[in-house]
Parts: structure tokens; sequence; C-alpha cells
């Protein structure tokens, strides 16, 4: 129960966009979630435990879809890069974007936690 | 370490935010396009089979597998309401920007970038006149009326009732507008300032002033001996009385329109650029009666020309009700076939080109108040808020004299300008009785009301009869007026419209065409339609003429002929003149060619080159030896240095000229395409792309396999191709049509539609119509909607 807590924050910031349609709202969301995961996830390796997840889900999301965006292909074609890209420009992307704003999230949860905690030590310290 | 390795991160994460977030021109961010729901990957497909739809109306649409719908109704209404649904359908971002653009609201869609667009727009309040019109309509024409609301609540109905699939809309993070009734009004503004907004006057005024008569009438007729009318006539003088206002020349060809380099995503200046209006570029149409077919029935042909982007500017539509049976080309946003035919008549269009504009030059002072009657008075001045997305209001003040919009030209000088078409048009209508007519009296009657942009209405029946009517609203103008710039100092009297029409019917010759040429010989002031060339009329004239026994696949064949006739004009200037040894490379390799500018011929190139470089040298001629800033047409320039009579005194040498231009050819061709330019084919020359009607770069089509230029029938050139081409056959008392599309029927990136008639349309193919009363004998149907109570 306690690890698939752990694994929540990832979830939801991938069900995030499924959810919402407001970019800025997702994007404040995932950030938003990565501050709070910060107190919530004991895990290493953050970031590419997001990344990988959301690439996975977003992959097989692209698979399902493709057809929609055919153009895309036709217009990298046209621009004169392969059309393989489409592959980079949409899970790859969106992924990496998920995980980054997760991580940034995450990150500026952690440096309020080690700042609370270094306030905590130096007021230990004193007190001591 | 560790806050080092922080700061890393959120620099890098902060750098990524801003390059995800960060919009592409009018367009989401990549992060807005790529995350699921707000991205492309959201939008859906459109989906075939039978779809049926709750509705007060009592309709079928049968689509086929080119995306051509086939409406079938008892009410009139009912398959206006139909053909809105399926512009909707297909088209509607097409139809919210232009609709836009003309009531100078592109801005609220598009942002700042179209700015520019809204301000040329903004002060000519067509809005405003739109929604009087209609007003109009709806007391004076009530079937009309009720006609433009239905098609405007199926517009709306499908906006409703269904999915947004269009995936511009989603890029742009935008919601389809409601579309209005007048909205289909505003359209006729929009095509009148791509095929009239041109202003010559201050050029021609130069010409006037500065040439003596016979060097004038030389270079510059107006009423050429060896013009071709639309309609034939007898050619009167005109006695011409030029005012001298002791000009400057600013050249001026086209106000407001200077293009410069263009970034990535500057769909404003774009729009402004690409579609604006072109001298001597236009369309074809003609028609052959049935004396001269093989199978005993007339043949029309039409193929108009525009600036091409996708989707183009037409939409093919089926319409069938008790009483109208019409196929044929719409302007999505309009709920009228422009050119088409019923069961009785076939009709096509051309550009009338007529002159639209007057120029007034003012004496004014202070930069406020122009000398009026002999009284300094003040501008009028006006001032428009234009609404900008995500930005604060833009407002401009425009200020105007009795006359028109004051411009202020390069040289401080200023001038008034009215452009006739600006007012209220009547076009839509009398389109809407065209295409109900089911005689040559019904036509012409329709025709008596149409207004702008001028066109020339080719005509053809089930009875055997042909016509042409040169269609539009032409200003009375002063009897000694040819172009020249108005004085605005003296009283101005608006011009009212001639309550004229021009046509000709069942012509001894079995034929008529029209190219965008002089309508009629006479001492009318149509345009200055003499002072450009005519070789691509010409050319059509001469195929028409000397061929009896037309068949539809030989029409087809001549809508996508790509010999260029001036060569003809160079041909004799190579025989009369010796060219120099050092370039006589040049005139061997075209000695044996037939001016045929097919993309793979090396000839083909050489020549294009040379055509440049002469005009290029007509326009030095002009500036240098008869000392005025417009450069006569090829025709008359090659005309000068073939003829051995006339020279201008004290100027250079014919043979200088000649000399300069072979020298100037063999330059440009071994600097555009090195020393083995006699290896490489006119493809280089003549391939072009067409793009899509937001410019996003690598959503356009590059066509790299047609040939052509300015003179030959299947024009090419950088701005204008055939948008459609439809041959209209009458066999055994009923109309036949085979037609194509330079693009598709949707206009949406992602349907299947968007292009796929560009391959037959470069190879010169057609597909033959689906023209049925009963739909049940439609073939290749891949959707039904039925719309049932």
């Amino acid at each position: 129960m306690k690890k698939s807590l752990n694994y929540l924050p990832y979830v939801v910031v991938i069900l995030i966009q499924f959810l919402m349609s407001n970019y800025t709202a997702i994007l404040l969301a995932i950030i938003l979630i990565g501050v709070v995961s910060s107190f919530v996830i004991k895990h290493k390796r953050v970031f590419l435990k997001s990344f990988l997840l959301a690439l996975a889900v977003f992959g097989v999301t692209f698979f399902i879809y493709q057809s929609r965006i055919d153009y895309i292909k036709d217009l990298l074609v046209n621009l004169g890069l392969p059309g393989v890209f489409v592959f980079v420009f949409f899970p790859l992307i969106n992924a990496l974007n998920t995980a980054i704003l997760f991580f940034f999230g995450y990150k500026i949860g952690k440096l309020f936690t080690r700042r609370k905690k270094e306030t905590e030590d130096q007021i230990m310290e004193v007190v001591s | 370490m560790k806050t080092l390795k922080l700061i890393l991160v959120v620099v890098v994460s902060l750098a990524w935010i801003f390059v995800t977030t960060f919009n592409l021109g009018p367009l989401g961010s990549l992060g807005e396009l790529t995350t699921y729901k707000t991205g492309l990957l959201s939008v859906p497909l459109q989906e075939n089979g039978i779809t049926e739809v709750t509705s007060e109306r009592d309709l079928n649409i049968y689509v086929d597998d080119v995306g051509i719908p086939h409406i079938y109704t008892n009410e009139k209404e009912d398959a206006a309401y139909g053909l809105g649904y399926m512009h909707a359908k297909d088209r509607y971002f097409q139809m919210e920007m232009i609709s836009r653009i003309v009531q100078g609201r592109l801005s609220e869609l598009l942002s700042a970038q179209t700015i520019e667009s809204d301000v040329f727009w903004k002060p000519y309040e067509f809005e405003q006149k739109s929604i009087a019109l209609l007003e109009e309509y709806k007391q004076t024409e009530p079937a009309f009326y009720a006609y433009l609301q239905s098609y405007s609540d199926g517009v709306n109905d499908y906006l409703e009732n269904n999915e947004m699939t269009d995936p511009l809309y989603k890029a742009l993070g935008e919601e389809p507008r409601e579309w209005k009734a007048e909205y289909s009004l505003l359209f006729t503004w929009y095509m009148s300032w791509t095929l009239t907004y041109f202003d010559h006057h201050i050029e021609q005024q130069e010409l006037l002033v500065e040439l003596p008569e016979n060097v004038r009438e030389y270079f510059y007729p107006l009423q050429p001996d060896g013009m071709t009318p639309i309609i034939s006539s007898e050619k009167a003088p005109s006695n011409v009385n030029v005012p001298d206002l002791g000009l400057d020349y600013a050249t001026s060809d086209n106000v407001e329109t200077s293009e410069s380099k263009m970034p990535l995503f500057d769909i404003g200046t774009q729009l402004r650029n690409k579609h604006k209006f072109y001298q001597g570029i236009g369309s074809n149409n003609w028609v052959v009666n049935n004396s001269k077919t093989t199978n005993k029935g007339n043949i029309l042909a039409n193929d108009p020309h525009l600036y091409l982007t996708l989707p183009e500017a037409f939409y093919e539509a089926h319409l069938v009700t008790d009483n109208v049976k019409v196929y044929g080309f719409t302007i999505p946003g309009v709920p009228v076939i422009v050119s088409g035919h019923n069961d009785k008549i076939s009709w096509g269009i051309t550009n009338g080109e007529w002159d639209l504009v007057d120029r007034y030059k003012l004496q004014v002072k202070e930069d406020s108040l122009y000398l009026y009657e002999e009284k300094w008075v003040p501008f009028d001045t006006k001032e428009y808020t234009i609404k900008v997305k995500n930005r604060s209001d833009h407002t401009i003040e425009q200020r105007t004299t009795v006359h028109g919009k004051v411009l202020k030209e390069d040289n401080d000088q200023y001038y008034a300008q009215h452009w006739y078409a600006a007012n209220s048009s009547n076009s839509v209508k009398a389109m809407y009785d065209v295409m109900q007519s089911q005689n040559w009296n019904n036509f012409t009657t329709a025709l008596r009301d149409y207004s702008y942009p001028p066109q020339n209405f080719v005509y053809s029946d089930v009875n055997d009869n042909i016509g042409i009517v040169c269609a539009g609203e032409l200003p009375d103008r002063n009897e000694d007026y040819v172009g020249q710039v108005l004085d605005g100092t003296v009283k101005y009297i608006p011009a009212k419209s001639l309550d004229s029409l021009w046509y000709d019917f069942n012509p001894e010759k079995k034929f008529l065409f029209s190219a965008n040429q002089q309508p009629i010989q006479n001492s009318v002031y149509f345009g200055a339609h003499g002072l450009k060339d005519n070789y691509r009329a010409k050319r059509i004239h001469s195929l028409l003429e000397e061929k009896d026994n037309w068949q539809v696949n030989e029409i087809q064949k001549m809508q996508v002929d790509e010999v260029d006739i001036s060569f003809n004009d160079f041909k004799e200037l190579m025989r009369n003149y010796t060219v120099k040894e050092a370039y006589r490379n040049i005139a061997q390799t075209l000695t044996d060619w037939d001016g045929n500018m097919h993309n793979e011929a090396n000839q083909a190139l050489i020549f294009e080159v040379l055509r440049n470089v002469s005009i290029e040298e007509a326009k030095q001629f002009a500036n240098t030896e008869l000392q005025v800033n417009k450069g006569p047409s090829l025709q008359y320039f090659l005309k000068y240095l073939n003829d051995t009579e006339y020279t201008i005194p004290e100027s250079k040498d014919k043979q200088e000229i000649v000399d300069a231009i072979f020298e100037k050819t063999n330059a440009a061709l071994t600097e555009q395409f090195g020393d083995e330019w006699s290896n490489i084919s006119y493809k280089k020359m003549s391939e072009f792309t067409i793009s899509n009607i937001m410019f996003i770069p690598g959503l356009g089509e590059k066509i790299d396999d047609v040939g052509g230029n300015t003179n030959t029938i299947n024009i090419n050139t950088d701005s204008f191709h055939p948008v459609f081409r439809a041959v209209y056959e009458i066999n055994e008392g009923e109309i036949q049509a085979q037609t194509i599309l330079a693009g598709g029927q949707s206009g949406m990136i992602n349907s299947k539609h968007y292009k796929d008639q560009i391959r037959p349309w470069r190879n010169g193919e057609y597909k033959k119509v689906q023209f049925v009363g009963n739909p049940n004998q439609l073939e290749n149907i891949e959707n039904i909607i039925k719309f049932k109570r």
C-alpha cells in the first residue's frame, strides 16, 4: 500500500493531461504535484522514473492516435526532416516535459524541506 | 555541491519551461501542442458512414470519394442549409479567417501579427455595410434573405452539434465563432480586393504628361489596333484632355504593399502581399458552339487564376431541389455557385480587371488641411479600435477627404483614393439568380444586378446558344478620363455606375472567350488593358479560330497548353539582329524550339531568362530613353526593336539594346544555374509551392512538374495559377462536366481530401462530375448525412 502511494504522484501527473484542457493549468498542476511529492516520495531517481513511466503511457497513446497526426509526418518531410521525428515530437517531448515539470516541482519541494531541516538543525544546535 | 546541483536543475527546468511555453507565432507552444488534451493528438478525424441528424430540415447529403457533397431536398432553403453544414464541416477555418479579414477582426484570432491587415480593412466598415445590406434584403428580397439565413443555420448547426475536427483551431487555442448570415456578403469585398484593388494612376499620369502622343500611342496604347477584345466592336477614338498636375512621380502600382523579408510566421504580411492584385494575370474561359464540335454540342471551359493556398478558394457542391438542380464551384462562406452548370445552362468566370480606383492629387498644408473649392478644409478623421488577442487594443485614426481615404506617398505628396468596389455589392444576390437561370434571358437579367468584382461570364445552354457577358458596375466617369490622376481641389462629383451590360450572343465566329483582356473597344474607359501583354488572349483566340472539330479531351488539353507565343516576337528579333558570337549559343538553342514551356525543356529555361531580362531592359529603356517610370509591355518593346522604320530620336541604337539583352541573359543564366545551364531543365524555374492558408512552413505542397509561364494558357507565375479547371459539354440535351481542383475539398490538414486532387490537377487530368437527379444513381459515396425531424 505504501509502495503504491509512492507511485501515485507519477500516475497523477500523467493522468492530469487527459483530464484538463488548459495547458497553463496542467503545467502548474504538475509542478505543484512535484512539490507535494517531495514530502511523500522516498525514491531516488525521481526524474528517470517519471520520464520512463510517462514515455510508456504517452507512447501507447501515440500509437493509438497517431493516424490523427499523419500530416505532421508530411510537414517534417517537407521541411527536410525524417518522418520518424514525429515520435520525438509527441511521446518523447511530452514525456520529457512532464518529467521535467514534475522534477522541477519535486526539487523546489526538496529545497523547502532542506531549508526547513537546516533551520530545525540550527535551532537544535542553539538549544543544545 | 548539492546547492550547485539544485541551482543547475532549477535553471535547466526554467529554460525548458520557457522554451516549451513560448508560442510558435500565432500557434500554441510546443508544450501545449504535444500535451494530449491541449494538443494535436486529441483532435479526432472525421468519420465516414451513415450519420442521422435530428433537425427541423428534411434533406440528405451524400458525400462522394473526393469529398463532394450531393445535397438532395425539396426546398432551396434546405439546400442552402445543407451547403452551410458542409462548408462548416470542411472549410470553417477558412470561412472564419476571410470573414474576419474583411471585418478587420483578424487580430482577434491571430494576435498582433495581423494588425496590418486589420488596419487596412477596418476603416472600410464592411462589417456595418454587410449588416445594412442584409437588412435591406430582408425588406426587399425576403426569399434571398431566407436563403442566406438557412445557410447560416446550417453552418451553426454543424458547429454546435459536432466535435471540432480542425487541428488549426486546436493549434491556435481557439474555438470557431458563431456564423452570421451577413458574413456571406463580406466575401465579395475580399474578392474585389484581390481582383480590383490596383492603382496605377500616378504612372499613367506620368505617361500622359511626359510623352508625346505618338510615342505614347506606340508604347502605351490604351486601345491598340491588334487587340482582341472580348466583344467584337468598332474602335472609337478617344480625345484626351489631361490636366497638368505637376506631379512628382512616385511609382505606385498597388499602394501599401511593400514586400520586405518576411519572418517565419508573419501571416499578416503574407496575406496582404500574396493575395494582392497582379495586373495581367487572371483567368481563362471560352465556349465553342455546336458547329465547331465533333459531337455537335457546345463545350465551355473555365480555369480561374488566383493565388493558390491549401485549402484553395473554391469548393465543389451539387444541389438538387424540386426547382433547382445545380452543380459547380462555391466560395466557402457563400451559398451560391459562381462557376458551374444547372440542367439548362453552364457558365464560367474570368476577372474583368476593370479600373475601379480613382486617385486625386491633394494640396495639403499643416498635415491637416486640404484645398477644396478654394477653401482649406480639415481632413475628416475617425478612430477605429482593433482588438488584438492577448494584447491591448490597437487604435488607429483614418483620414479621409470628400473623395476617399488620404494617402501620403514617399515623396510627401498627398493623394486621396476612391475605391468603387468598397461600395455595397449586389453580386451574391446576382449569382443566386444566375444559378437558377434557365436561359440567356434569365442569365443576362440576373447579371444586370451584378456589382463587384467585375467578371466576364461565358455562357452556354442546351439550346445550342453561346454568349458572354462583361458584368459589373463601371463608374460613369468623364469622357476624357483615361486613368489620369484627378484634381482634388475642384468640386467632387461622385461617379454613378453606367447603366450598361456588355455582351455578345451567338457570334458568327462560333466561339467566345475572355482572358482578362479589354471587354470592348469603344470610348468607354474600362482600365489599362491595352498597356499589358495579351499573348495569352492571342493564343486562345488563334487556337479556337483555327480548329472546327473540337472534342472535350482537346479542350482539356488546351487548358494545360504551355506554349508562349511571345517567342514568335523573339524569333523575329533573332532574325533581324546579329547576335554576338559570345551569345550565339542562346540563339542557336532556341532556333528549332516551338515555344513550348515544358518543365523538362532546357530551351524553356533559356527563353524564360531571356524574356525576364527583356522585361527588365524594357523598364530601363523607359527610364533612360523615354524618361518615364513605367516600362512598356514586352510586346510593344519587341515591336519597337523589330520595327525597321521607327526609332526614338537620339535614343540608343537598337542593336546595342539587343546585344545588352543577350549579354545579360547569358550572365543571368550563368549566375543562376552555373556554367552547365545548357543542361538544366525549366523545372528549376517553374517549380513553386502551394502554401497552407496560415503559411505554416511544411504544410504546403511543392509542385515541380508543371511548366508554363505568365503568357501561357496554363499560367504559371510566382503568384497565380489555375485554381480549378472545368469543362462543360452539352451532350444530347444534357450538360456533362469534368472538373479538377488545385487542392482538395477539405480545408483540414488531417483530412484525406486536403490535397487529394493536386496530383491529377498537375497532370492535367479531370474527374467526371456526378450530376444526377436521383441519389441512388450516385457512385462512390462514402458518407451519408440524413436530416430528419
